[in-house]
């Protein structure tokens, strides 16, 4: 075994190092910097670096660090990032330098043509199943009430789909929302959601870049089966002082940003909140005969974080993020009765950040990282009578609190290789939900009851290692993942392949592929139907063994007439020991109960085409997105042990998306969405059942019978929406007007549908919709 | 000119928009409609329940017929079904029971026999047939579940909590096959002017003693973490109420083993998950077990095995 390993290692340096070997007689000395914008100093992610006289290049790293090492000889640097101007610097090559490059962008150019760079082109990258917005357009598409929506923007690119219209629940390529790992600046968030669902936590105004991967798992992402959607903050502007805003219908936000030392720190801001309370409290607040009642109702967000260059080889970066919602309710009654009652939810999460360049070769970034999320759900009374006070509460919390620790490194030890190794440590403290009883009658004194399990703790390993490695015109990532999870005294170890592949035809078509599996540890327990914020997430324990997954894709791309890009995928997940509630189970009214009792694992598989046509720079811009796909579920304990469709098993599903500038002040965003209708179970027939009634007779019970689970269809779900943007640069500031409707032409889309009775007393079956057309304007501004 | 243009085309948005908005939010008919779903047509079929317990005094069996989710008729027992419960290769007509003065203890729709010898319903093998003008014939069998005996039981009152006590089941599952129980247990009051009051007793959920599930014949189990073990199981009990404030000649409680079928496990346990589904939008749906060939329903059986305590 010994000597297995010495081999793998030997071979594996000198596979590293063979280029240096076999041009031992050049010279190579290594370009190393960051690319950032001209004005900000904000960095930028995967700008594209290469040199026009070698066809040599990279692609900057998350903090818009890169490294190029190529033979001493003249160099033509070109470097480019979409929305910028490409700049290309000629120069002689003769020792290692460090440059820092500057890019200016469009918007400051006022050029709208800008060349894509040869690394930014689909069918340069390795890496398929992964989708990048632009947070530009992100912001153009219409939404729901005014308020920008990452997660609802997701929902329209292929193999993504939305659960409940209106809501943000993510099912990637047939997984469910609690398999979507969703990190912001590195961190996972637990809850994405506001209002049930309705808006998702990500303030777009705060955001740098969204990239979502749906397969071909690169090795340094684990944890979750379906997909990594990676969200990263602003870093502040690094010269100058910015802020930008808006004023919407339901919520206003700001956001700051500027140095604290010029070229050295800076800061971001960004706060938003609702105020549907405020404005809505004069015709809710009542006081009606001693009677006084006082709701509250909003959310906030605040994103804040700092950035400190020490110096070229060392920079700090300091994130948060704290956001909740707030639903109660004070009520009173002359001096004689108080009560309060309502629920709170939300999200803290930071991380603390050291990027340390090691050499010019050698990156690394340490994170340590926290995250909470938690719920708590009260009643209290409080009562006075003959002089004597006595009080009851009830409260239900429950949670899950994170801290971590990850050392990640890239190493670029030449243009045919980009190595990439890490490994981290992650706490999770589990809180499956409590009931807390406080009473005190009439003065007396104070008696506690705990009702409920206590916390759970466990830790979570990995340790990987990739390598991009180039050959010719074969690209390939291999990686491996391997992960461990302990929780009271059970260990689970996993093993995790990762391999990627590109193979360049001669007319630019690039032919891809890729194989992962996945293993994830955490569970969230979650109706089909909604997100709430009662949704638990819970470990693997010794009876609820981890969930785990394989995924094989392939696929073609290319970059057509400069601007567009087209891919076509086919994929084939399958999913093992997925989790779902039993028949009849529901956390809903029974919040003590073990959760364990309540739940039971099957096997999920999934498989589709997803065609995907885009084009992100330019006057016009958007895309067309089409999939199609089969998604399945077979537990023992559902449905009779048959195999059934998933409830989100969309067999066709279209986005059409497109955005047009008209001129330097009007632009106009429409989207259309068509997807067959979700798997829907009904009843099919009913009759009367007996059961002895313990007296020596029979007590008659009316049951509806369901036929397989989830085996009809609820009409197809459309939707049109649009948005017009009325945009006037002033001397000091912008300002922008957008005025959009959701829904434009009404369709009543399915929530749900059950049986009922109609007008004339015939059983019917009765669709309820939620959301009807939705106008809405908003004021947005930056200076 | 231009800029003008601009904000009239806003002004008209907005006016647009906010007319349509008004319009649809007046209209109740936004959020619901009827709409048409592709089922299949129901044709009626016979649907049964019938519990048998080894050595019981009475056969019920509860005939009726299936609608279709959308029709508007009423579930009504049939009369005219012809009934035949096979024991052991012999065949016996149930008679119909249904007696509107008696309708309380049995629904029209019952066929069944009553006052049998303890001998009569043994182990063995049973087959139901039902038969009715206008539908398929169906069947359904089962084998009667094998006794298992209660080798001990306890009734510990709780002093400081009034008809609150702990009661303890003792029994030895038989290997190798797969055996499911139910736990029951009634109190009896006897008066001093003869009449008897029962109560029967209500299981407390206990999830570190019992893996199993809380329905209306008492918390079922599956054997399958304890099989070919002996086992001593205890639950916290309310019940012991019954007659009280009356003068009391004898308590005492039946405690009751039930082993049943996998039918029976099953249909109860699904039975009760509907039943708590129904008024929860939130609960996923639950198919209710059955067992009768070409039509709906369930027959099942059990074997009792009981311990008197007598109470203090």
């Amino acid at each position: 075994m010994k000597l297995l390993y010495s081999s793998i290692l030997l071979v594996f340096c000198c596979w590293v190092t063979s280029p240096t070997a076999l041009q031992a007689q050049t010279q190579r000395y290594t370009i190393s910097g960051y690319v950032q914008d001209a004005t900000s100093g904000e960095k930028l992610i995967a700008a594209n670096v290469f040199d026009l006289k070698s066809l040599s290049g990279n692609v900057t790293n998350n903090y818009g660090f890169y490294s190029l090492t190529l033979p001493q000889d003249t160099v033509y640097l070109s470097v480019s990032y979409i929305g910028y101007e490409t700049v290309v610097l000629p120069f002689y090559l003769q020792k290692d330098t460090v440059l820092n490059i500057q890019l200016k962008s469009e918007v400051e150019l006022e050029v709208v043509e800008v060349v894509a760079g040869k690394l930014d082109r689909i069918e340069e990258q390795t890496q398929m199943s992964q989708v990048n917005v632009p947070i530009d357009q992100i912001k153009k598409i219409p939404s729901l009430l005014g308020e920008v929506d990452v997660l609802k923007v997701l929902q329209l690119l292929p193999g993504v789909q939305a659960g409940t219209e209106g809501f943000n629940g993510l099912y990637v390529r047939g997984g469910s929302p609690d398999q979507n790992l969703i990190l912001l600046d590195g961190v996972p968030i637990y809850n994405v959601s506001h209002v049930l669902g309705v808006f998702s936590v990500f303030n777009a105004d705060a955001i740098k870049t969204v990239t979502l991967t749906k397969g071909g798992f690169p090795a340094r992402f684990g944890g979750r089966l379906s997909s990594v959607l990676e969200i990263n903050m602003k870093e502040g502007n690094m010269q100058e002082y910015h802020g930008e805003g808006s004023i919407g219908l339901v919520a206003s936000k700001l956001t700051l940003e500027g140095p604290i030392v010029k070229d050295k720190t800076s800061f971001l801001i960004s706060g938003r909140r609702t105020y549907i309370d405020l404005l809505m409290r004069p015709f809710l607040d009542q006081d009606v005969e001693g009677s006084t009642s006082t709701p509250t109702l909003y959310f906030y967000d605040l994103n804040a974080k700092i950035n400190h260059k020490i110096n070229d080889k060392h920079r700090l970066y300091l994130s948060g993020y704290f956001g909740a919602d707030v639903f109660k309710s004070k009520d009173s009654f002359r001096d004689v009765e108080e009560t309060e009652s309502g629920t709170t939810w939300g999200n803290s999460i930071g991380a603390f950040r050291w990027n340390y360049l090691i050499n010019n070769k050698l990156f690394s970034n340490t994170t340590i990282t926290y995250s909470r999320y938690n719920i708590d759900i009260f009643f209290e009374e409080t009562t006075r009578y003959d002089g004597l006070e006595s009080f009851q509460s009830a409260r239900y919390s429950s949670g899950i609190e994170d801290v971590g620790v990850k050392v990640d490194f890239d190493y670029i030890p030449n243009p045919r290789h980009y190595i990439r190794f890490g490994a981290s440590l992650t706490n999770h403290t589990y809180s499956p939900g409590a009931f807390t009883t406080q009473e005190r009658i009439s003065g007396g004194e104070l008696i506690d009851a705990i009702i409920g399990r206590g916390k759970i703790a466990s830790n979570e390993y990995a340790l990987y290692a990739e390598d991009e490695i180039q050959f010719g015109r074969l690209k390939a990532n291999v990686g491996l993942h391997n992960s461990a999870f302990s929780v009271e005294g059970k260990n689970y170890f996993s093993v995790q392949p990762r391999v990627g592949l590109r193979y360049l035809l001669n007319n630019g078509l690039a032919i891809k592929s890729s194989y992962s599996q996945m293993t994830q540890f955490i569970n969230l327990l979650t109706n089909e139907s909604l997100s709430l914020p009662t949704d638990l997430w819970v470990p693997s324990t010794r009876s609820i063994v981890p969930q785990d997954s394989w995924q094989v894709a392939g696929g073609i791309a290319k970059t057509l007439w400069k601007d567009f890009e087209f891919t076509l995928e086919g994929y084939y997940k399958k999913m093992n020991n997925v989790l779902s509630y039993k028949e009849g189970a529901s956390f809903i009214f029974n919040l003590s109960s073990d959760w364990q009792d309540k739940v039971t694992q099957g096997d999920g598989e999934a498989y589709g085409v997803e065609f995907f046509f885009q084009r992100k720079r330019g006057k016009t811009t958007g895309w067309i997105g089409y999939t199609l796909s089969w998604n399945n579920r077979i537990f023992e304990e559902i449905n009779s042990g048959r195999e059934f469709p998933f409830k989100y098993d969309r067999r066709h599903d279209i986005s059409l998306v497109a955005s047009h500038q008209f001129n330097k002040t009007i632009s106009m965003t429409a989207a259309w969405i068509y997807g067959t209708g979700n798997s829907l179970t009904l009843p099919l027939f009913r009759y009367n059942t007996a059961v002895p009634n313990g007296q020596g007779g029979l007590n008659i019970t009316e049951v509806e019978t369901i036929g397989n689970k989830n085996e009809f269809r609820a009409p197809a779900y459309h939707r049109l929406d649009v948005s017009i943007e009325f945009f006037k640069k002033k001397r000091k500031y912008e300002r922008k007007w957008v005025i959009s409707a959701y829904n434009a032409y009404n369709r009543r889309n399915p929530f749900y549908i059950r049986p009922g009775v109609n007008d004339n007393g015939q059983r019917v079956f009765k669709q309820i919709s939620l959301l009807p057309i939705i106008p809405s304007i908003s004021y947005n501004f930056k200076f | 000119m231009k800029i003008s243009r601009i904000s009239s085309i806003s002004y008209f948005v907005v006016l647009l928009l906010a007319s349509v908005t008004l319009w649809v939010g007046c209209d109740p008919n936004s959020f619901q409609k009827d709409i048409e779903v592709d089922i299949p047509d129901h044709s009626p079929q016979l649907a049964v329940s019938s519990h048998l317990t080894q050595g019981a005094a009475s056969v019920l069996v509860y005939v009726n017929s299936s609608l279709g989710v959308l029709s508007s008729e009423n579930l009504e027992g049939l009369k005219d079904a012809m009934v035949t419960l096979e024991i052991n290769g012999e065949t016996r007509t149930l008679p119909y029971l249904y007696d509107p003065i008696s309708s309380f203890a049995y629904p029209e729709g019952t066929y069944g026999i009553t006052g049998l010898d303890a001998e009569e319903l043994a182990s063995g093998n049973y087959e139901l047939k039902i038969s009715a003008p206008g539908f398929d014939a169906i069947s359904a069998q089962q084998t009667m579940s094998k006794a298992v005996k209660l080798t001990n039981a306890e009734y510990l009152a709780n002093d400081s909590n009034e008809g609150e006590g702990l009661m303890t089941f003792e029994f030895t599952d038989p290997s190798g096959d797969e055996n499911y129980y139910a736990f029951d247990a009634v109190f009896y009051t006897r008066t001093s002017d003869g009449a008897t009051y029962n109560q029967k007793a209500i299981f407390d959920v206990d999830e570190e003693t019992l893996e199993g599930e809380f329905t209306a014949i008492g918390p079922i189990v599956a054997d399958q973490t304890f099989d070919g073990q002996s086992n001593r199981i205890t639950f916290n009990t309310f019940g012991e109420y019954a007659g009280w404030g009356q003068d009391i000649e004898e308590r005492y409680v039946l405690v009751i083993l039930r082993s049943i079928s996998e039918d029976k496990f099953r249909f109860f346990r699904s039975l009760e998950r509907y039943e708590n589904s129904v008024d929860n939008p939130f609960a996923e749906p639950v198919i209710i077990h059955d067992n009768i060939n070409s039509g709906y329903g369930v027959f099942t059986t059990e074997t009792r095995d009981t311990i008197k305590i007598i109470l203090e």
